[in-house]
C-alpha cells in the first residue's frame, strides 16, 4: 500500500546477504523465505535448496484453501503468463534440490 | 574507584558490542514511506482543483482496484419469493453481477404507490450478511419510514458463503470469520491482478442499478448507506458512482493508511479495504469520498474504534480529513452537507447510529426536517425467512462462479499493475562487530546493510583454524533441515544441541545464517498475530 510490497524488501536483503558473503554460495531456503530465494538467485549461487516452500503461484490459484502468507505474493504474479522462476533456465548450471515442497 | 573508571575498565577488558536495535528497522521504514506518501498527498490536494481531483479520484480507484469495471451485462434479476410485514413488505431477489455471479437480496417496500427514495443497505462482515439483527432492524425502519431498501449478501457472507460448513453446521463459513472469506480469495485474485475491491465495489454498483430500475424508486433520490465493512463499501461506492444523491458511512474505515503520526503497520485492513500502490499514487480511503462533494454525506463514528477495529489513529486522522472535506463543502455553501458524528458506543449499527441515518435520509430524501421521536417497531426474522435461495447457498443451489473462479478467468484478460516505487539501488555493506570462537567454530558477528537505513543482523560461522575449502553457504532461513536433522540459526549462532553438527559443517564449509527484518530477533517478542498477514506496505 506503501509502494512497496515486503516480498520486494526482502529480495534485495537476500541479494546483500549473499553479496555480503564474498563469493560463491549454496543458498538453502525453507518454508515462505523459499519465494524472495527464487527471486534473488544469481551468479553467485552455485547450488540452491528448497524446502518446504510452494512450487508455483499457480499452485496457490489451484487450491481451494491455500495457506501462504500475503507477505510473499505478488500483484499480478501470475498475469501474462507468469509465475515463480522455478524453470529449467534458473535450474541450468546449478545443483539444485527441493525436497518437501507444499502444494 | 569512580563509575566512569569502572566502565572504562569493562570496556579496555571487552570491547562492547554495538548492535543496533533491529526490531526498529522495519517500522522505520515504514514510517519514512508513509512520511512519504502523507506529504505527496497532501500537496496534491491543496494544488487540485475540486473538479480535476473528483475525476481523477473516479479514474485512480479504478486502477489501483485492478483496473477498469467490468462490462455491464444482464443482470437477470428474479424475485424468489415475498412476504407481508406491517408497514412492509420483503421480496427475496437473485441477480446476477457479472454472468453467473450471483447476488442474493432483500428488497424492502414500504407500503403506496410510490415513487419512493432508494437505499441501497451495505452489509459489514455479518456471517450471515443481511440477515445480521441490527441490518434487519435498519432496512426494517427505513422501509417504514418511506424509502426503498436493497440490502444484498457481500462476497463471502450470507447467500454468498463460498467455504460453507460440512459438519452440519448451517449455511456459515468453516473459516475463522466473514472477513477471511473475502480475504482469502482476495490473496488469489492479488496473484492475477485482480482484487476484492474491484469485485465488491462491482457487487455494489450492479446492486444499485437494480435498485434504481426498481418501478417504485425515484432513481434521482438514490442513496447508500453501510456499517462496518458496509460503511467502507459505501465510501468506494460513492467514489464510482455518481447516481447517489446521499450516503450515510458508520463505523466505516474512515481512516488513511499513510497518516500523521503513523504506527505501522497502521489501518491495514481486510483484502477489500486496501490500495495497493496508493502511496506512490497519493491515492488513499479518504480520497473516495470527494467524488460526492457536494452532495449531503453523513459519517457516524465509534469513538472506541480506534482501540481495536481500527488503528490507533483512526479518530486522528478521520477528524483531519473530514476538516479538509469540511473546509470545500463550506466554501461552496454546502456545509450542510455534511455531518460528523462520533458516539461514546461500540461498534456497529445501534439505535443511536440508525437514529442519525434516519434522520439524515429524511431530511435530504423527503425534506422532512422533523425530529423521529422513536425508532420504528423493529423484529428480527430467521435466516432462513431472507433466504432468497431454496437452502440459502448460491453456489450449492445455483452453481453460482466463485471468487477464486473468477481469479482463474482473470488470467485470460490484460490486467493494469499499479506502479510501484522504484527500487532502491543495493548497499550490500558488511561490518563486522564482533568475533568470537565457540566448540573450535569461529563465528562472527555481522550488519549487512541491503539499502540505505536497512540493516540485517547476520552470523558467519567457519573453521576456526583455516579458511573454508569449499563455496560459502547462505541459510536463508532461521530453521532449516538437512541430513535429518534441523538446524536453528540460534543453535548455529551460539552453539546448541547442533553444535557437533556445526563443527562438522563448518570443517568443509562457512555457514551465514541472516536474520531478516519483520523475522525472529529483528522482531520485539512473539509475533503470532493470526488475524491478517499485513505483507503489502
Amino acid at each position: 500500500m506503501l509502494g512497496r510490497p515486503l516480498l520486494s524488501q526482502r529480495v534485495p536483503d537476500l541479494r546483500a546477504v549473499i553479496r555480503a558473503t564474498g563469493g560463491p554460495v549454496r543458498l538453502a531456503a525453507r518454508g515462505v523465505m523459499t519465494v524472495p530465494a527464487l527471486l534473488a538467485l544469481s551468479s553467485e549461487v552455485k547450488s540452491a535448496y528448497f524446502a518446504g516452500g510452494i512450487p508455483s503461484y499457480r499452485a496457490l490459484l489451484d487450491q481451494e484453501e491455500p495457506s501462504f502468507p500475503l507477505a510473499y505474493l505478488a500483484f499480478g504474479a501470475l498475469a501474462g503468463g507468469r509465475d515463480l522462476p522455478t524453470d529449467s533456465r534458473v535450474r541450468h548450471g546449478r545443483e539444485w534440490t527441493a525436497a518437501a515442497i507444499l502444494g | 574507584m569512580q563509575r566512569r573508571q569502572f566502565l572504562s575498565s569493562l570496556a579496555a577488558a571487552s570491547p562492547l558490542i554495538q548492535y543496533r536495535d533491529y526490531s526498529r528497522v522495519l517500522p522505520d521504514y515504514l514510517r519514512k514511506l508513509a512520511a512519504e506518501a502523507y506529504q505527496r498527498r497532501l500537496t496534491m490536494l491543496a494544488r487540485t482543483p475540486l473538479k480535476q481531483r473528483q475525476a481523477w479520484a473516479r479514474t485512480t480507484f479504478w486502477n489501483l482496484a485492478g483496473g477498469p469495471p467490468p462490462e455491464r451485462t444482464p443482470l437477470n434479476v428474479r424475485t424468489t419469493g415475498s412476504f407481508a410485514r406491517k408497514g412492509y413488505r420483503v421480496e427475496k431477489l437473485v441477480y446476477e453481477s457479472r454472468p453467473g455471479f450471483h447476488i442474493p437480496a432483500n428488497l424492502y417496500l414500504p407500503e403506496g404507490s410510490g415513487p419512493f427514495p432508494g437505499v441501497l443497505f451495505q452489509a459489514g462482515h455479518s456471517l450471515n450478511g443481511k440477515a445480521a439483527s441490527f441490518y434487519q432492524y435498519c432496512c426494517q425502519g427505513l422501509a417504514q419510514l418511506g424509502f426503498v431498501v436493497l440490502a444484498f449478501d457481500p462476497m463471502g457472507q450470507g447467500e454468498r458463503t463460498y467455504y460453507p460448513r460440512s459438519d452440519g453446521g448451517g449455511n456459515l463459513t468453516r473459516l475463522d470469520s466473514a472477513d477471511t472469506e473475502h480475504t482469502l480469495p482476495g490473496k488469489q485474485l492479488l496473484l492475477t491482478g485482480d482484487t476484492s475491491t474491484r469485485l465488491q465495489t462491482w457487487d455494489a454498483l450492479r446492486s444499485l442499478d437494480v435498485l434504481a430500475a426498481h418501478p417504485l424508486v425515484d432513481p434521482k433520490r438514490l442513496a447508500s448507506t453501510g456499517n462496518s465493512g458496509g460503511g467502507t463499501l459505501t465510501m468506494f461506492l460513492v467514489a464510482v458512482d455518481d447516481r447517489l444523491a446521499c450516503a450515510s458511512v458508520a463505523c466505516g474505515n474512515t481512516e488513511n493508511l499513510a497518516c500523521a503520526n503513523y504506527n505501522p503497520p497502521g489501518s491495514t485492513d481486510d483484502a477489500e479495504q486496501n490500495f495497493l500502490s496508493g502511496g506512490p499514487a497519493g491515492f488513499d480511503r479518504w480520497d473516495t469520498i470527494w467524488p460526492h462533494a457536494h452532495k449531503p454525506l453523513q459519517f457516524g463514528l465509534s469513538a472506541k474504534d480506534s482501540q481495536g477495529t481500527y488503528s490507533p489513529r483512526y479518530l486522528e486522522n478521520g477528524r483531519e480529513e473530514y476538516a479538509w472535506l469540511a473546509r470545500v463543502y463550506a466554501a461552496a455553501g454546502k456545509a450542510a452537507h455534511l455531518e460528523w458524528n462520533e458516539l461514546p458506543l461500540p461498534h456497529g449499527l445501534g439505535y443511536d447510529t440508525r437514529m442519525h441515518i434516519y434522520r439524515w435520509f429524511r431530511l435530504h430524501l423527503q425534506g422532512v426536517a422533523a425530529p423521529l421521536a422513536d425508532e420504528p417497531p423493529v423484529m428480527i426474522e430467521h435466516d432462513s425467512a431472507l433466504y432468497a435461495n431454496p437452502t440459502g447457498n448460491t453456489v450449492r443451489d445455483l452453481g453460482s462462479l466463485t471468487p477464486r473462479q473468477l481469479a482463474i478467468a482473470r488470467l485470460q484478460e490484460k490486467p493494469v499493475i499499479p506502479a510501484a516505487l522504484p527500487e532502491p539501488p543495493l548497499v550490500a555493506r558488511r561490518v563486522k562487530l564482533a568475533e568470537t570462537a565457540s566448540h573450535r567454530v569461529r563465528i562472527e558477528a555481522w550488519e549487512i546493510e541491503s539499502e540505505a537505513g536497512v540493516f540485517l543482523p547476520a552470523w558467519r560461522s567457519s573453521r576456526a583454524t583455516a579458511r573454508p575449502r569449499k563455496p560459502l553457504c547462505s541459510w536463508t532461513r532461521a530453521a532449516a533441515t538437512r541430513s535429518g536433522m534441523k538446524i536453528r540459526w540460534r543453535s548455529i549462532a551460539l552453539g546448541g544441541s547442533s553444535a557437533p553438527w556445526l563443527r562438522r559443517t563448518c570443517a568443509a564449509l562457512a555457514i551465514c545464517a541472516a536474520s531478516f527484518p519483520g523475522i525472529i530477533r529483528t522482531t520485539r517478542g512473539r509475533t503470532r498475530k493470526k488475524k491478517r498477514t499485513r505483507g503489502r506496505v
